[in-house]
């Protein structure tokens, strides 16, 4: 299974620590990215038409085991699809997440997190530079 | 004779923390998605487990096709995306951040 290029799990963890987040922070970051991933999978049943449900159902049922499932899951939708789905799906909850959020900073919270997500889209640039060199 | 009232109005402004509009704005996104889940519960139950399984990330491999549908809000903070060997989730993970830094850069511009 391929890493993504920058942890989701490490870059929450730097957003909640410059928010001063005061709860779990393990557990709120637990919650969003299962919440990112079920997003993806309820975008992908949404795009499918009635007919090819019921024939996606059908198969699951055929599948005895999780791993046969999983099968079944893979074959249905495409790395297009999946990828579409959750870049979708976590830019909506993401972007909603941060504009009620901002406000709520101070002057030097959003300066922080405006320098991080600067900084991390640099990094991000430089390690996709060299992936491609 | 006129006789006037005056009637006090109290607001009770509730004062915003970060903390709480995180544990808000996460409550109500799972809610909604809860409800949108019930539309498909037939084929929800079926592949019961699976979502939390990883099975997404798994399923997109190392293609990242993201890239193709780049939002207007990566173009803004010049960023490009082309190709690389990450998870999807990675990818729009960082999608929505930037998306951030667009917001953020607006807001201020906005401001000024």
């Amino acid at each position: 299974m391929a890493q993504p290029i920058i942890d989701p799990k490490e870059t929450l963890q730097q957003i909640l620590t410059i928010v001063n987040y005061q709860g779990d922070k393990q557990a709120f970051i637990t919650k969003y990215l299962a919440l990112c991933e079920q997003n993806t999978l309820l975008a992908l049943l949404e795009n499918l038409s009635e007919e090819e449900r019921t024939a996606f159902e059908e198969k699951l049922d055929a599948a005895a085991t999780p791993e046969e499932k999983k099968n079944v899951l893979r074959e249905q939708f495409s790395e297009e699809d999946i990828a579409e789905s959750s870049y979708n799906e976590t830019k909506k909850s993401f972007g909603e997440m941060m504009q009620k959020l901002l406000p709520t900073l101070d002057k030097n919270q959003q300066e922080e997190l405006k320098q991080y997500f600067e900084s991390s889209a640099k990094a991000l640039q430089d390690k996709l530079q060299l992936s491609n060199e | 004779m006129i006789t006037e009232t005056a009637t006090h109005i109290t607001e009770t402004k509730e004062v915003s923390t970060p903390t709480g509009v995180l544990n808000d704005t996460l409550e109500g996104q799972t809610k909604a998605s809860e409800k949108r889940k019930g539309f498909f519960s037939t084929s929800w139950g079926k592949i019961a487990g699976l979502a939390g399984a990883g099975v997404i990330i798994e399923s997109a491999g190392a293609g990242i096709r993201a890239a193709g549908h780049s939002h207007d809000a990566l173009h803004a903070a010049g960023v490009a995306i082309t190709d690389a060997g990450a998870g999807a989730l990675g990818l729009a993970f960082w999608s929505a951040v930037i998306y951030g830094i667009y917001k953020l850069a607006t807001k201020n511009k906005n401001n000024k």
